[in-house]
C-alpha cells in the first residue's frame, strides 16, 4: 500500500464514520492538534467529528535527511470524535485492518502515554498504540484545551503516516517509502528536509526571529481586542513555529523558554475563551 | 455449598504502572464493604489484566447477617410522669418504632438516663446491597492520574461489566453501561462477546481464550519461558525486574519470543545498547560471551504467530539503534568539558536553579567536607574535576533520549575527551545506587561525590518545601535518602549527618533558609534509616538506642546496632545497661556540669571512678572511633567502678560543691557513653 493509498483509505474509512473530511491547515504547525479544526472543534458541547491529514513541522527532529527515521516535517492523519463512541477502540482497530493490519495477525497494544501541550494549554491521557512493537498512533482522550475543561471530552486519534508506511512497506528508511507506484518519499521530500534543516539550524536569523515573534504577538493583541478569533489564533500558530525554530537552535535560557511558552499560551487561552463566548452567545440566540 | 460472586469490570487498557494498586484497592474496598455489611463469605480474591479488574468471592451468603439495633428514646425523667406512668413522649416514641413497653431498656448516656428499645433487623439480600453500593465501592478506589468521560472519573473508560452471583446477573450500571453475563474475548474485533452463564465457568472461559487473569501467573509464565530460553540458547538474560513487571501488565496473554540483534549494534557501547533494548523497545537483552546477541520480547496473544511480531520488533530495535548511533556520534564530537555551559539551560528544580547551579554547589560542598575525610591532594583534584563534569552529559542527545544513561554516558564521553581514568570512573560510578539495594559505587571517591550530590538535593528540596507527602514525592526524596544511607553505611569515614547538612546549607542563599529546621530533615532521613534497620532484623529498642541521638554517624549507627543485637543477651551487656541506667536516672535532668576537681573527691570509690573514666576517655578520644564494640570491651572496669561508686558514695551530699562535683563526674560518663547510643532505650531488664 503506497503512502497516498494509506491516506485515501483513512479518508474513506473516517468519512463513513461521519467525519468531516478536512484538509491540512495552511500555516506551519507542530501537530495536527494545532489545526483550528481540532483546537476549536473540541470546545463546546455540540457533537463534532473531523478527520484530515496534517503536515507537521518539528525543527528539533530535523536531521538533514541523514537519519532514516527522523524528519523535520512529517505527516499526521488526525481524527477527532466528540463525544467518543463507546466502541472507539474497535472502530480504530477496524481502521487499521483497512490498511492491512489485522488484529488476528499483529500484536496491537495500548501503552500508557499521556499528552500535554503547554503552549496550547491542553492535555489529555491515553496511549501510544504499538503494532508489533512499533508506535503507529497516538490515542488521547482530551481533557483540557485552551485552559478550558472539556465537556464532553473528545478522543484524538493521530496516525503517524510515515511509521505506518514503513511498517506496511517493510522499508528501513522513510525516504524509501513509495509515495505512489512510481515516486519515492525521498524523491519528493529529501531535498526539502535538507534545505529546511540548513535554514533552521544554520541560517535562521535568531535576532530577527525574536523581533518577528514580538511583532506577531503584538498583532495578536490587536486582533484579540477586535474579537477576531481566527486571525488571533493564526498568530498564535506562527508564534509557536518561531518558538520551535528558536528552541531547536538552543536560543533560549531556561527561564526565558518558560516565558515564551507562557506568552503563546496566553493568546491560545484567550482565543479559546473568546470562541466559547461567541459560540454560546449564538447558541442561546438560535 | 454457597453461591459464588464474580465481577469483571472491562476497562480500556489500564496503565501498567497503576494496575496492581488499583486491583488491590478494588479488593480491599470490596472486602471492607462485605465486612461492614455483615455479609459472610469464605474467600475473596482479586485478579487483573490490562483490560479487566476482577473480584471473585467464594461461598458468599445470600443474606446479610441479622443484627440488633438500639434505638434511643427520650430521657427517663421525661418518659415517665412523677407517678410512674408513661408520658405521651414515651408512647409516641414506642408507637413510631413499634416497640413494646415490657421490652424497654434504660441506659445512662452522659449524666442522664435514657430509654432504649432493641430491635432485630433482618439481613437484606446480599445481591440488593451490592447493587446499591457497587458504584461507591468502585469509585472510591484512589486513582493517581484519572480521566473524565461522560461525567465519570476513573483511570480509563469502563466499557463492559460482567457481574454474576452464580447465574444471576446483578443490576449494576455505570454511566450507560449495564452489567450483563458477557465478557470481551481476547481479540477485540474478531469475535462477539462471550456469554458467561455461571460465575464458576468464568475461569474456564478465560483459559480457553488464552487469557491469564492472574498477575502472578503471567509473571511466572514469562519468567519461566525466559529461563528455558537461557538454557536452550546458552545465553544469560538480563531479566530486569521492573521491565518484567511492566510487560506482565502490558499483556493478558503473554508469550516470549526472541530475535537476533542487528549487527550494526556493534557500533554502540554495551551500556547504551542495554538501555535501548530495555527502555526503548521493552525487550530483555540476552548476553553470550559478554556480548549482546539476542533480544527477548513478550508478545500479547499466545496463539499469535511470533514470526510476524518478531519482524516488527526487529525493525523497531534496528531503528532505535540507528538513531542512537546518530546521537552517539554527534555527542562524541564535543568534549564533555565544553558542555558545562549547556547546563545553564537545564532546570534542576524551579527554586533551586539549573544543573549548572547544582554543579557549583556540589563543588563548594566538596571543599567543605574535605576537612572531615581523608583524601590525598591528587584525589581531591580528581573529585573536583569529576564533580564539575558530573552532569555535563545531560546536555547530550543520547541522554536526552534515554535519561537513565546519565553517568554512563558521562563516563564514556569523559574518557573519549581524554579525562583521567580516575575522573571518568567517578563520573560513571557516583550515580549508584540508583534505587534501593542497587549496587554500590566501586570506590570511595565515587561514594563521596554520591553522598555530596544527594545531600545537596535533600537540603535544597527541604529548603524549597518539597518534602514528600503521603501522596507525592516529586523529587524522589525517599529514594534519595535510602540510597544516601546505603552510601553512608558503607562509608568508613566518620562523617556526621548534621555536619553534612550544615555544610550543605552554607551553599544556599540565606533567603531560602528562613523557616528551615534541620531537625525535620534529620528526622526524615532517620525515618528511612528505621526501615533499613527493620529489614535487617534489628528490634526497635536497639534502633531507638542508636538513632535517638542529636547527631548520628550512619556508618557507626549501623555497625553498633548490629553489634548490640549480637551481645543483647550477654551478661556483660546487661550489667553495662544496668549501670548506665543508674547514671541516667540520676543525671538525666542535670545540666549544670562544673569542672571536675580532684581535691573535692572524698571517697576512694569516686577517685577511682574518675581515674578509670579518664583513662578510657583519653583512649576513646585518641582513637576517634565511635565503634561501640571497641568501647564496650574496654568498659568492664568502668562498669565495676560505677557500681562500687553507687554502692558506697552518696551523690547528694549536703555540700553543694561536693554534690556538683559528683554529679558532673557521672554526667561526663553519661556523655561519653551517649556518643555510642541512648542506652536508656534498651527495654531489656
Amino acid at each position: 500500500m503506497t503512502f497516498q493509498d494509506i491516506i485515501t483509505e483513512l479518508r474513506i474509512f473516517w468519512s463513513k464514520e461521519n467525519c468531516i473530511i478536512g484538509e491540512g491547515y495552511d500555516i506551519e504547525v507542530g501537530a495536527g492538534t494545532m489545526s483550528p479544526l481540532t483546537f476549536f472543534g473540541v470546545l463546546g458541547n455540540k457533537p463534532y467529528r473531523v478527520a484530515y491529514t496534517q503536515p507537521s513541522r518539528r525543527p528539533q527532529d530535523g536531521r538533514y535527511g541523514d537519519n532514516p527515521n527522523r524528519l523535520y516535517k512529517h505527516h499526521q492523519f488526525q481524527v477527532i470524535l466528540k463525544p467518543p463512541p463507546e466502541d472507539i477502540i474497535k472502530i480504530y482497530i477496524n481502521s487499521l485492518s483497512k490498511l492491512g493490519i489485522k488484529e488476528e495477525e499483529h500484536d496491537i497494544r495500548f501503552v500508557e502515554d499521556n499528552w500535554e501541550s503547554p503552549t496550547l494549554g491542553a492535555w489529555g491521557v491515553g496511549w501510544e498504540v504499538w503494532c508489533d512493537g512499533m508506535e503507529i498512533t497516538q490515542f488521547t482522550y482530551f481533557q483540557q484545551a485552551g485552559g478550558i475543561d472539556l465537556s464532553p471530552i473528545s478522543v484524538e486519534i493521530t496516525y503517524g503516516l510515515e511509521r505506518i508506511a514503513l511498517f506496511l512497506q517493510k522499508k528501513e528508511s522513510i525516504f524509501e517509502i513509495l509515495w505512489n507506484d512510481d515516486i519515492k518519499y525521498g524523491d519528493l521530500r529529501l531535498n526539502e528536509e535538507r534545505e529546511m534543516c540548513i535554514y533552521s539550524f544554520e541560517e535562521a536569523n535568531i535576532e530577527k526571529l525574536r523581533t518577528i515573534f514580538d511583532f506577531y504577538e503584538n498583532e495578536a493583541e490587536v486582533t484579540l481586542s477586535k474579537n477576531l478569533i481566527l486571525p488571533s489564533y493564526e498568530f498564535c500558530l506562527k508564534l509557536s513555529h518561531i518558538f520551535n525554530i528558536l528552541d531547536a537552535r538552543g536560543a533560549f535560557g531556561v527561564t526565558e523558554r518558560t516565558q515564551y511558552i507562557t506568552r503563546i499560551r496566553s493568546i491560545a487561552n484567550r482565543c479559546a475563551n473568546l470562541y466559547l463566548k461567541e459560540k454560546n452567545g449564538k447558541e442561546s440566540s438560535d | 455449598m454457597g453461591k459464588n460472586l464474580l465481577i469483571e469490570i472491562g476497562v480500556e487498557e489500564i496503565p501498567a504502572r497503576f494496575l496492581n494498586d488499583i486491583s488491590e484497592n478494588f479488593k480491599n474496598n470490596f472486602k471492607n464493604f462485605l465486612d461492614k455489611e455483615r455479609i459472610l463469605y469464605k474467600k475473596i480474591q482479586n485478579f487483573s489484566t490490562p483490560r479487566r479488574l476482577i473480584i471473585f468471592v467464594e461461598d458468599i451468603s445470600t443474606y446479610q447477617e441479622n443484627r440488633v439495633v438500639k434505638i434511643k428514646g427520650p430521657k427517663r425523667s421525661i418518659a415517665f410522669s412523677t407517678n410512674g406512668e408513661p408520658t405521651s413522649a414515651l408512647l409516641g416514641f414506642m408507637d413510631k418504632n413499634q416497640g413494646k413497653l415490657e421490652e424497654l431498656k434504660f441506659e445512662k448516656v452522659g449524666k442522664d438516663e435514657y430509654v432504649f428499645i432493641e430491635k432485630n433487623v433482618e439481613g437484606k439480600l446480599t445481591k440488593d446491597i451490592i447493587e446499591k453500593n457497587f458504584n461507591d465501592i468502585l469509585f472510591s478506589i484512589p486513582i493517581k492520574k484519572p480521566m473524565k468521560w461522560d461525567n465519570i472519573s476513573f483511570i480509563r473508560p469502563i466499557r463492559w461489566i460482567l457481574a454474576l452471583i452464580d447465574d444471576e446477573v446483578l443490576k449494576i450500571k455505570i454511566g450507560n453501561i449495564e452489567a450483563k453475563n458477557k465478557t470481551s474475548p481476547f481479540l477485540k474485533t474478531v469475535k462477539e462477546n462471550i456469554k458467561v452463564t455461571n460465575a464458576n465457568s468464568y475461569f474456564e472461559i478465560m483459559e480457553k481464550e488464552g487469557i491469564f487473569i492472574s498477575f502472578d501467573k503471567r509473571k511466572e509464565k514469562i519468567f519461566n519461558e525466559l529461563k528455558s530460553f537461557e538454557k536452550e540458547l546458552g545465553v544469560e538474560i538480563d531479566i530486569d525486574e521492573e521491565l518484567l513487571d511492566e510487560l506482565t501488565n502490558l499483556t493478558e496473554s503473554p508469550l516470549v519470543f526472541y530475535l537476533a540483534i542487528p549487527s550494526i549494534s556493534k557500533n554502540l557501547p554495551t551500556e547504551i545498547l542495554i538501555e535501548i533494548l530495555k527502555k526503548g523497545a521493552r525487550v530483555f537483552p540476552g548476553i553470550k560471551n559478554g556480548e549482546i546477541v539476542y533480544a527477548f520480547g513478550v508478545q500479547n496473544g499466545i496463539n499469535r504467530k511470533s514470526e510476524i511480531v518478531k519482524e516488527g520488533f526487529y525493525n523497531i530495535i534496528k531503528a532505535k539503534i540507528d538513531d542512537a548511533i546518530f546521537f552517539y556520534n554527534k555527542d562524541k564530537e564535543i568534549n564533555l568539558k565544553d558542555r558545562i555551559d549547556g547546563l545553564k539551560k537545564i532546570i534542576f528544580e524551579k527554586n533551586l536553579g539549573t544543573y549548572y547551579d547544582k554543579t557549583l554547589r556540589v563543588i563548594k560542598l566538596l571543599s567543605k567536607i574535605y576537612n572531615d575525610i581523608k583524601v590525598s591532594d591528587e584525589e581531591r583534584i580528581a573529585l573536583d574535576r569529576a564533580a564539575l563534569l558530573s552532569y555535563a552529559d545531560l546536555v547530550t542527545l543520547i541522554v536526552q533520549e534515554y535519561p537513565e544513561l546519565h553517568g554512563i554516558i558521562g563516563k564514556i564521553l569523559s574518557s573519549i575527551s581524554k579525562e583521567e581514568k580516575i575522573v571518568s570512573d567517578i563520573i560513571g560510578e557516583f550515580i549508584y545506587p540508583r534505587k534501593r539495594s542497587d549496587r554500590l559505587p566501586k570506590d570511595n571517591l565515587s561514594k563521596i561525590l554520591g553522598i555530596v550530590d544527594r545531600i545537596d538535593t535533600l537540603v535544597g528540596s527541604f529548603l524549597s518545601k518539597l518534602e514528600p507527602t503521603s501522596r507525592e514525592d516529586p523529587m524522589g526524596l525517599r529514594r534519595i535518602s535510602f540510597t544516601l544511607l546505603e552510601l553512608l553505611i558503607s562509608f568508613e569515614n566518620k562523617i556526621s549527618l548534621r555536619n553534612l547538612i550544615e555544610y550543605s546549607l552554607n551553599t544556599y542563599p540565606d533567603n531560602l533558609k528562613k523557616d528551615f529546621n534541620v531537625d525535620n530533615l534529620i528526622n526524615f532521613i532517620k525515618g528511612r534509616f528505621r526501615l533499613i534497620f527493620e529489614e535487617n532484623g534489628i528490634q526497635y529498642d536497639i534502633i531507638n538506642c542508636v538513632l535517638n541521638l542529636d547527631d548520628i554517624v550512619p556508618y557507626y549507627s549501623f555497625k553498633n546496632a548490629k553489634y548490640i543485637k549480637e551481645i543483647y543477651d550477654n551478661e556483660n551487656f546487661i550489667e553495662f545497661v544496668k549501670a548506665y541506667k543508674r547514671i541516667f536516672n540520676i543525671v538525666k535532668e542535670y545540666d549544670e556540669t562544673v569542672e571536675i576537681k580532684k581535691d573535692l573527691f572524698i571517697k576512694e570509690e569516686e577517685k577511682d571512678l574518675f581515674e578509670t573514666f579518664q583513662t578510657i576517655y583519653n583512649d576513646i578520644d585518641k582513637s576517634k572511633t565511635l565503634d561501640f564494640s571497641n568501647f564496650f570491651n574496654k568498659s568492664f572496669n568502668l562498669i565495676e567502678k560505677i557500681n562500687r561508686f553507687f554502692d558506697n558514695v552518696l551523690v547528694m551530699d549536703k555540700d553543694e560543691k561536693i554534690k556538683n562535683n559528683r554529679m558532673s563526674l557521672i554526667k561526663s560518663i553519661l556523655n561519653l557513653i551517649k556518643n555510642f547510643g541512648s542506652f536508656e532505650e534498651i527495654i531489656k531488664l
